[in-house]
């Protein structure tokens, strides 16, 4: 029986003692499953069944919804702890939001699963985050200009640039530097990987978000709440 | 294909019960209209009063049809401890299991972005005011060890922490009576984790 290499992205109770999940799969892409009997008291397998997980799962069925028939475990959960959870909780709802289902994505698979890692030992979380965006949309097709200009001309370290969404870096003139602005040290830094110092990492911050929002439309990512405190609201206050 | 008369309408109806499939909603509406009209009478009169006047406890959230519920409106508990939990049922399983004398906060859900949950939508704002006002020294977060629970705990761990309140949480590990061998993974790597100190000093 084929096994295939997946994550749980989402899980919600359905019926008495059954779970209905959301699957991340290396072979298969996303697609939803139905685990049976896996919240009764007997079952063990409630626990392997988390975000996460690598998991290896045996399915059955020709319909959308699959049913899960084997579940193999052999590889440790990644333990996120801290606000490296919250970051776990986006990239769900990033793949959620950006993949459609049942169309594969292989490399896309190992740089999840490389981003957990990264989260998992404690590496920078702006830069485990940033790094996993750009190969996400470089593996779906939206890859970003991020080397030379949207004419094909070098980019200076110093200037700043505009980045004009499906076209790339455009250089931007004296007064009209803002917010959606970044240096061109920023965009290189990013085009070869590095590390990036605060600043930049604001920058690219800025740049990633705004790319997203291009691709995600008008409803924002709910993971976000998470990274901001909460405050009473202002109706409260008056 | 039954048809649509009352009888099936209340089979239907009893189907919206949890664990309740055909057959068993089949033989509840048979049970109640053959052998026991009285006891139907008395539950659709307690169903109806139920659904209209039990709401959420202004303090604490859980069920009740006061404004503040018992455990809230019982001035010789203790406010300073407050627990966390996710659903009214589990205020009840724990009120009958441990001996706790704190106060409660019921979630009502959990933080789940994915199903559109977000701090505010389980209430966050408000246990952010119970917070504020001083009163609250520890938080014992029983939310459930699943990756949802776990963030709702951090979540609200990170807002104590703010205020300078001692945040606990609720241990997981192996059940009692159970066996490391038949234990998952996952579980054992917690138990592992969270071991406590055996031989305490007096």
């Amino acid at each position: 029986m084929q096994l295939y290499e997946c994550y749980i992205l989402h899980r919600r109770d359905y019926r008495n003692s059954s779970l209905l999940l959301e699957i991340f799969s290396k072979e298969l892409g996303r697609f939803p499953a139905i685990a049976k009997g896996v919240k009764s008291n007997r079952s063990k397998k409630q626990g392997e069944l988390q975000c996460f997980h690598p998991l290896q799962l045996g399915l059955a069925g020709r319909g959308e919804i699959r049913n899960i028939t084997t579940i193999d475990s052999e590889r440790r959960p990644y333990m996120l702890t801290g606000t490296a959870l919250y970051c776990g909780l986006y990239l769900s709802e990033l793949l959620m939001r950006m993949t459609a289902r049942n169309d594969p994505h292989p490399v896309l698979f190992e740089q999840y699963e490389q981003t957990l890692a990264e989260l998992a030992q404690g590496a920078l979380l702006d830069h485990a985050l940033r790094y996993f965006e750009i190969g996400m949309l470089e593996t779906l097709g939206y890859g970003l200009l991020l080397n030379c200009q949207a004419t094909g001309e070098p980019l200076q370290p110093d200037l700043h640039y505009h980045y004009k969404i499906e076209h790339g870096p455009v250089p931007v003139t004296g007064q009209r530097r803002d917010r959606s602005t970044l240096r061109g040290s920023t965009l290189l830094a990013l085009s070869r990987a590095e590390p990036l110092e605060r600043v930049a990492a604001q920058e690219a911050k800025r740049l990633m978000r705004s790319v997203l929002a291009h691709y995600l439309g008008t409803k924002p990512l709910k993971s976000r709440e998470l990274f901001r405190p909460i405050k009473p609201s202002l109706s409260d206050k008056i | 294909m039954a048809q649509a008369n009352l009888l099936n309408e209340l089979i239907a109806g009893l189907r919206c019960l949890p664990g309740v499939g055909q057959k068993t909603a089949q033989r509840m509406a048979y049970y109640l209209l053959e052998r026991d009209r009285e006891g139907g009478r008395q539950l659709a009169h307690l169903l109806d009063a139920s659904m209209e006047k039990i709401g959420h406890c202004q303090q604490c959230r859980t069920l009740t049809e006061a404004e503040l519920c018992n455990i809230c409106a019982n001035g010789s508990r203790d406010a300073s401890l407050l627990c966390i939990v996710e659903t009214p049922a589990e205020v009840a399983i724990l009120e009958q299991s441990i001996d706790y004398s704190g106060r409660y906060f019921v979630l009502g859900g959990r933080l789940s972005p994915l199903d559109g949950i977000g701090p505010k939508e389980i209430g966050l704002d408000q246990l952010d005011k119970r917070l504020a006002e001083g009163e609250v020294k520890e938080i014992i977060l029983a939310t459930n060890p699943t990756v949802e629970g776990e963030v709702t705990a951090q979540y609200i761990g990170e807002m104590a922490k703010g205020y300078s309140i001692r945040a606990t949480r609720i241990a997981h590990g192996v059940p009692l009576g159970g066996e490391l061998e038949y234990v998952d993974g996952g579980t054992l790597l917690h138990a592992f984790a969270g071991r406590a100190e055996f031989m305490q000093e007096r």
